[in-house]
């Protein structure tokens, strides 16, 4: 063999090492990367759910309270409460939007209410335009057919949670 | 191969070598991320995740319960260690470590070998609750073995009996006697009173004798409470008054033989009243005559024929005084034939007494309630610094004075040559004192703020009315099952604080929260004072510590040792590093000194460093640190947690947020369930 030859191999080898070995550092790199804006897309997505809930089933929101009182033998009185989930009131739609999506930012968030049938806004809340909605709930207003449209604000992790 | 080939292959090796070890520590360090991220998680995901979980419970409007399983790291730990919620702002705030391990680690950074940063962390954190969980069950099971059917403040005092024996025992050997010659004086005065006694006296003792237990056992009898007699344990006869006088006297005779006596490790627990009745019976008041024969120098026996016919109050006197004049003499036969060597020994003889004054003062001081490893350290540190620095000043102080008995211009060469003496101490000082505690103060910021970055905040959109606890201040359920106590409700506490929180502060008060209803009704506060405590010292924020604490005072010794150079008073130097270590050590060994003692210290600081007793003092004024502050204060860990603020649970592993109804009204609740 050449006289430096060993060295070249030694050096070829080496820098061939290096690429693998940074290679799987970038690929490891890019998984955890891929791993945190997936991570912040479901974090939104569950913002998101959270004001689904409250619109369809909470007690503070547009859903009516039904107080059943009962005796027991011994003339003792209790209270349970009843909630209808996803049977919308109106008028609690209309008076009680600030303080059911108290939390949430006017500016990022929007929750429109239409009746079906024809398709008619009954209400909005929050500032945000956006194209289509990122959440449908099918649900009743005043014993009729509604729908609510929620929409959250997720431009910056948009094209991560599509693609995600 | 040539000599130039050679040389360029050694530059392409070490080239090779540098490029592997960067990409090696980057592959660590990449690898180590997505570890530590896939076992542990992220305290932002579970702090984002226990908010929305918070969320959706607030707006359910019928009963729900979420539970929340915290991720545990390979290692067994759960992944966050410190989980604190605000009720206020229905704030989570996450960090992997709990509060404890976050204390103990700022202060063992400080001194100790850092683990390979956060690398070793988890096995570091496992070995530490392994650590725990041993020493609470040792504990445990210490306090439940010994308490038994035993009342608690019987229990105490045995306790305490044995340490003060042991106390005593040590006194006495100290002192060059041996317990065996206690014994044999105890023994032959206690039989010359026997023989003096009448038969009347003798029951009159006997009778007191029967209210210890231990008595009618050792004699091999029991107590009959119907027939108000002792009955014998073998053959079930009563005791009959000759049988009575018989054995009170062997009892008494032998109760002060070296094996009835509990001086020995292991020795009979019974006994170790034996050993106070022994003192008494010579007239040894261990807590007090003892000390003087302390100042008795040379050793020999315990003359106990020197004690014949003596009365108790003569016992000891006699024994003093046999020594002392044995002492006299000898020392004054040294004394005469070693007198020159005397006359060169005393300036340092002098330096020696203050040594050992500074040194006993110091170590008495710092003794007092000191129990952290780094605390202990840096006290020793400071210890043998004022020791060192006090000789030193107290020699200068000497060599000084002769100085100025010189004529010029042999006043001014001695004059620089104890500056230069002063220098030498000052350098020794820099380098034993002042580096160490520059670079603790430095290692012990660092892993404070490696804690601060692991912290992760997320508040809810909803802010529940009121949110119910299990337990008050979130204290976190042990997951042993310690001893109950009964009615013994200081050692259910003891117990609690041992193997709930090991180095947390015990307050008696239940802890209250605006906006937390307790449901427990037993507190103990489980956050960590050393992360709590507001130091509220001026200029903290303007000032680094090290700056405050080490960097000023050293200059201002300089400082002083230089003007005092000029002046003839150069003692001034090794006096300012004296002043200085006593200064941190009075100032937070004890929380609470009065107004007089700290006149006191700030009084002595201008005898001893001159002018640089004004920035000194001015310090120990303006920073009230004391030993609940000093740490918080120089790791900046003070505050890190807001205890009004924060409810804590500790080390949880499953967690449930739920609604349910109480009072007919929907209330929250959050739990540590595991």
């Amino acid at each position: 063999m050449k006289k430096g030859m060993m060295q070249l191999q030694t050096i070829i080898y080496v820098i061939f090492a290096i690429i693998i070995l940074i290679a799987g550092i970038f690929s490891v790199q890019s998984y955890l990367t891929k791993l945190e804006i997936t991570t912040n897309c479901e974090l939104s997505n569950m913002d998101l759910a959270v004001m689904a809930k409250r619109t369809v089933g909470s007690d503070k929101c547009f859903i009516n309270e039904e107080r059943i009182v009962s005796n027991t033998a011994d003339s003792r009185e209790y209270t349970v409460l009843n909630f209808d989930q996803g049977n919308l009131i109106k008028s609690k739609i209309l008076s009680n939007s600030d303080t059911c999506f108290d939390g949430f930012d006017p500016d990022k968030y929007r929750a429109k209410f239409y009746t079906i049938s024809p398709k008619t806004e009954i209400h909005s809340w929050g500032n945000l335009v956006c194209d289509s909605p990122n959440m449908n709930l099918l649900v009743q207003i005043d014993g009729e057919l509604g729908l609510v449209e929620l929409c959250a604000y997720r431009s910056e992790i948009k094209e991560a949670c599509s693609n995600g | 191969m040539n000599k130039k080939g050679m040389s360029g292959d050694i530059i392409l090796q070490i080239g090779l070598i540098a490029i592997a070890g960067f990409t090696t520590l980057m592959a660590v360090n990449v690898f180590y991320d997505s570890v530590e991220t896939a076992a542990m998680g992220d305290a932002y995901l579970s702090a984002k995740t226990m908010a929305s979980y918070a969320d959706f419970v607030d707006a359910s409007a019928i009963p729900i319960t979420v539970y929340h399983e915290i991720p545990q790291d390979f290692m067994g730990n759960p992944g966050y260690g410190t989980v604190l919620y605000d009720p206020d702002t229905c704030e989570f705030r996450v960090n992997k470590y709990p509060q404890d391990y976050m204390s103990n680690l700022i202060l063992n950074h400080a001194w100790e070998t850092v683990t390979i940063e956060e690398g070793l962390g988890v096995l570091a954190l496992s070995k530490y609750n392994k650590a725990i969980r041993k020493a609470s069950y040792s504990a445990g099971a210490k306090i439940a073995g010994k308490s038994g059917n035993i009342p608690v403040e019987e229990l105490f005092e045995q306790e305490r009996a044995l340490i003060e024996n042991d106390e005593w025992v040590k006194s006495i050997e100290r002192q060059g006697y041996t317990m065996d010659e206690i014994s044999e004086a105890a023994v032959k005065l206690e039989k010359e009173r026997l023989a003096k006694l009448g038969e009347k006296e003798l029951r009159e003792e006997a009778a007191m004798l029967a209210s210890d237990p231990a008595f009618a056992s050792e004699m091999g009898f029991h107590w009959n409470e119907n027939a108000g007699r002792y009955k014998n344990n073998a053959d079930g006869k009563f005791m009959t008054h000759s049988e009575g006088d018989r054995l009170t006297r062997e009892f008494l005779e032998n109760r002060f033989e070296p094996d009835n006596l509990n001086y020995k490790k292991g020795g009979n627990k019974n006994a170790q009243r034996n050993l106070r009745h022994a003192f008494d019976t010579i007239g040894i008041d261990p807590n007090g005559k003892v000390g003087l024969l302390k100042k008795v120098p040379g050793g020999g026996k315990l003359n106990v024929h020197a004690l014949n016919g003596a009365g108790k109050n003569t016992v000891l006197k006699t024994g003093l005084f046999s020594r002392a004049k044995r002492s006299v003499v000898s020392s004054r036969l040294v004394s005469l034939v070693k007198l020159p060597y005397h006359i060169i020994k005393y300036p340092f003889k002098q330096v020696a007494k203050n040594a050992k004054i500074y040194g006993k003062a110091i170590q008495t001081v710092y003794k007092k309630e000191l129990r952290e490893k780094a605390l202990k350290r840096f006290v020793k540190r400071l210890s043998k610094s004022a020791i060192r620095s006090g000789v030193t000043n107290s020699a200068l102080g000497a060599t000084n004075k002769a100085c100025r008995a010189v004529p010029f211009p042999g006043n001014v060469a001695c004059f620089v040559g104890t500056y230069g003496i002063s220098m030498i101490s000052y350098a020794m000082e820099y380098a034993w004192t002042y580096l160490p505690i520059y670079h603790f103060i430095g290692r012990s910021q660092d892993a404070t703020a490696a804690i601060n970055r692991e912290w992760a905040s997320v508040s809810c959109l909803s802010k529940p009315d009121r949110t119910v606890v299990t337990k008050p201040n979130c204290e976190s359920d042990s997951e042993l099952d310690y001893p109950d106590f009964g009615e013994a409700l200081f050692l259910d506490e003891f117990a609690e604080a041992i193997f709930a929180m090991p180095s947390s502060k015990v307050v008696p008060e239940i802890k209250e929260y605006e906006g937390i209803t307790n449901k427990g009704d037993v507190c103990v506060d489980s956050h960590n004072y050393l992360l709590s405590e507001k130091t509220d010292i001026i200029g903290d924020k303007y000032v680094d510590p090290r700056t405050a604490i080490a960097t000023i005072p050293f200059a201002s010794c300089a400082v002083a040792s230089t003007i005092g150079m000029l002046i003839g008073k150069s003692e001034w130097g090794p006096g300012c590093t004296t002043a200085y270590a006593v200064l941190y050590l009075s100032n937070w060994v004890d929380p609470n000194t009065s107004i007089g003692e700290d006149a006191a210290f700030i009084g002595s600081m201008a005898f001893l460093a001159g002018p640089a007793a004004i920035p000194l003092s001015a310090a120990f004024i303006a920073n009230p640190i004391d030993s609940r502050t000093f740490f918080p204060y120089v790791s900046k860990s003070a505050g890190m947690i807001d205890t009004n603020r924060y409810y804590y649970i500790e080390n949880p592993s499953l967690i449930t947020i739920s609604k349910y109804y109480e009072d007919g009204e929907l209330v929250m609740e959050i739990s540590k369930e595991l």
